[in-house]
């Protein structure tokens, strides 16, 4: 642990830190472009700047790491003074046209301009342009001029998405990050996105965000993506109930500063059109207290043997619990189905994406409700009369039933739970509206047994209710007598059969691993 | 803690009977009269005179457009964020021109909402609003309070109108 001195402040950091993560751990900012804790180190955008005793001249703090009795100084005349000719260095051929560019307002170019900057340009002459006719694929927007040459791009393509797609071109004045695209290597890469937050100016953004709002009107909620069982952490970036955007959410256990392009972009689901618009008895609109009324009186109808529970891993560890203590009630047996070809913890790619297409395969392992493979055989042979089928919306869950999707839709007593519409909640008897995962408050566990907290962002949409009030009133309504009402009571009743799948997978991980570097090895 | 009470000084005598401060009022009335029987009348006869309003007046808004007719705005929401009574409303759209990037693609101001502190004039950018001195833009429906773009760009050619009344009258 080396001792060192910043600002006159004495501290004792981690080894092997720069001078910038080591000056954050007592928070002191020391403004950067090109510097980023996950890419290689390269000094050129000069921002960083220090001055270290006893060097008279000054050094960057992204490539200087700490060493025992290290003088740092950060604040000096020589350091501000430095900083204000990089600023102005670095704007000369910015083009300053903050008004229509969507990075204003989350800008490192912007934000370090106003803090370390002058309000000022002594450049008179004109400023470099570039063609705007590069394509650089679907998701991004690239506008070279105003591009400062930082390089997170091109390290980030190498480095993390290990696939260059990336470089420069031209030398000096006329330097430009262009696209290869050639060899097939296309800057479509699936994590193409994280450009938008990557990009310290604004030449890298999104297609998919572009001009819809700026960024300071949007709320921002601290979620978990549902759409494979890695469990990134993101933002959800919401304005008057509709989601603006995905952004990811450090988190060095699970997906550390990225996520890939289909949590970021794959939102439109929860404001679609085929968005379930109200509870519906038999094909007509009914009120929630008819349907729910109609729904559990359904679900007793047929007896246990010929009554079952299908639930996608979609639903949160709480309403997993509920589920459980509904089909106690009924006497029936409560289950997913096996995906076809997906094993939990297979890697679809080598950074995050997951062959598993559902949130909470994990939680609801660990809460007993494990895929069924009588079950098909059953809904197909029509031994089944009663079936309470959870969010078939689901992709896995969709292409399991697959098979059986004529059988499912002529099931008698047929009640679907779900947000938006499929086959299956045309031809229900009962239909019920919950929610989106945005919508939802609860807990999914990642592929590692992770659990990990979801933030309601805003109310269900239109009549929707959240999956777990109406669950709720369903057991009610079997007759279970249930003592958590809220998804905090549920989870404190779980949280012990969490944590204890959450060990035994970790083991279960590490076995596996060390039997891979063991057949490495032979 | 003591509440310190400042009790005002007591009267004078002469504030007392209060004769000098009735006089004085009297004589302000007698003055305006004489005034107004002279012929030298305050009152302005609106709405066939119009009063002279200051320079930095402020009231109804004016988007201006660039000689061909295409809008200086480009939607940064720099107004509708700085608006202290949320009276306006923007979504920006892709422009044709690659030059231009960006423009209103809807802006609206609700002028009921509106308390004219001019900060969307000061803040933008662009300067791509203004807000003109015509006062003059009553309805008698809410909806009429509503200004689009479409509305917004002719509103300069009201103000000239009243500034050529303003002309005549003087």
């Amino acid at each position: 642990m080396p001792k060192i001195t910043i600002d006159g402040i004495e501290c004792e950091v981690a080894d092997g830190l720069n001078v910038i993560e080591a000056a954050k751990t007592i928070g002191i900012h020391i403004p950067h472009f090109c510097y980023h804790p996950a890419l290689s180190l390269v000094g050129q955008c000069r921002m960083c700047l220090i001055e270290l005793d006893p060097i008279p001249k000054l050094q960057t703090a992204c490539s200087t790491f700490v060493k025992d009795g290290m003088v740092i100084r950060t604040n000096t005349e020589k350091v501000i003074k430095a900083r204000k000719a990089i600023m102005e260095f670095l704007l000369i051929n910015h083009p300053l046209d903050c008004p229509e560019c969507d990075q204003a307002g989350e800008c490192d170019l912007q934000n370090n301009s106003f803090e370390f900057g002058q309000g000022f340009s002594r450049f008179e002459e004109q400023k470099r342009t570039y063609s705007r006719d590069i394509p650089v694929g679907e998701k991004l927007v690239r506008i070279q001029d105003r591009c400062i040459h930082c390089t997170r791009c091109i390290r980030f393509f190498r480095e993390i998405v290990q696939n260059e797609v990336m470089t420069y071109q031209w030398r000096g004045n006329n330097t430009a990050m262009t696209p290869l695209e050639q060899d097939g290597r296309r800057l479509d890469t699936n994590y193409s996105g994280n450009m938008h937050e990557l990009c310290p100016c604004g030449a890298l953004t999104l297609k998919d965000f572009r001009f819809k709002t700026r960024p300071w009107n949007l709320a921002n909620t601290e979620s978990v993506c549902p759409l494979c069982s890695t469990g990134c952490n993101i933002f959800i970036d919401h304005k008057q109930r509709k989601i603006f955007r995905i952004r990811p959410r450090v988190n060095m256990d699970v997906n550390t500063w990225w996520i890939c392009d289909f949590g970021r972009i794959d939102f439109g689901y929860a404001h679609s059109e085929t968005r379930i618009a109200g509870p519906r008895v038999k094909g007509a609109d009914a009120d929630w207290k008819t349907a729910l009324d109609t729904a559990a009186g359904l679900l007793k109808t047929t007896g246990a043997s010929a009554t079952a529970i299908l639930c996608s891993a979609d639903a949160t560890n709480e309403e997993a619990l509920l589920v459980k203590k509904l089909a106690a009630a009924l006497g029936c047996s409560a289950a997913s189905l096996p995906a076809p070809g997906v094993d939990p913890l297979e890697m679809e790619d080598h950074l995050l994406l997951r062959a598993d297409k559902a949130a909470n395969t994990q939680g609801l392992k660990a809460l007993g409700i494990v895929p069924d493979p009588a079950l098909a055989d059953k809904l197909s042979g029509g031994a089944i009369k009663t079936l309470l089928l959870i969010n078939p919306f689901n992709k896995q869950l969709a292409a399991a039933l697959d098979g059986v999707r004529d059988a499912v839709a002529k099931i008698p007593n047929l009640v679907v739970l779900d947000h938006n519409e499929t086959d299956f909640s045309k031809a229900a008897a009962v239909v019920l509206p919950g929610a989106v995962w945005a919508e939802k408050n609860g807990t999914f566990t990642n592929y590692k047994g992770l659990v990990q907290r979801i933030n309601q962002a805003f109310a269900p949409a239109g009549k929707a209710r959240g999956d777990f009030d109406i669950l709720l009133a369903l057991a009610q309504g079997a007759g279970a007598d249930i003592a958590c009402k809220t998804h905090i009571d549920a989870y404190n009743e779980i949280r012990d059969d969490l944590l204890k799948l959450e060990a035994q997978i970790k083991k279960d991980i590490e076995a596996l691993q060390k039997a891979a570097a063991e057949a490495e090895k032979a | 803690m003591a509440i310190i009470v400042k009790k005002p000084a007591p009267l004078t005598f002469w504030e007392r009977i209060y004769l000098p401060a009735i006089l004085k009022g009297l004589g302000m009335t007698m003055r305006h009269m004489i005034k107004t029987l002279a012929g030298g009348g305050v009152t302005i006869r609106y709405p066939e005179q119009h009063k002279r309003v200051p320079n930095n007046y402020r009231a109804l808004h004016v988007m201006p457009t660039w000689e061909d007719g295409h809008i200086k705005c480009v939607a940064c929401e720099m107004c509708s964020t700085v608006c202290p009574a949320n009276a306006i409303t923007v979504h920006a759209e892709e422009d044709e021109n690659p030059e231009i990037e960006k423009r209103a693609a809807f802006y609206e101001i609700d002028e009921l909402r509106c308390i004219f502190c001019g900060f969307c004039e000061e803040v933008c950018p662009r300067d791509a609003i203004h807000l003109t001195k015509n006062y003059e833009f009553v309805t008698d429906n809410r909806e009429g309070f509503l200004y689009g773009m479409d509305r917004l760009t002719k509103t300069g050619r009201l103000v000239s109108e009243l500034e050529a009344k303003e002309n005549k009258d003087r």
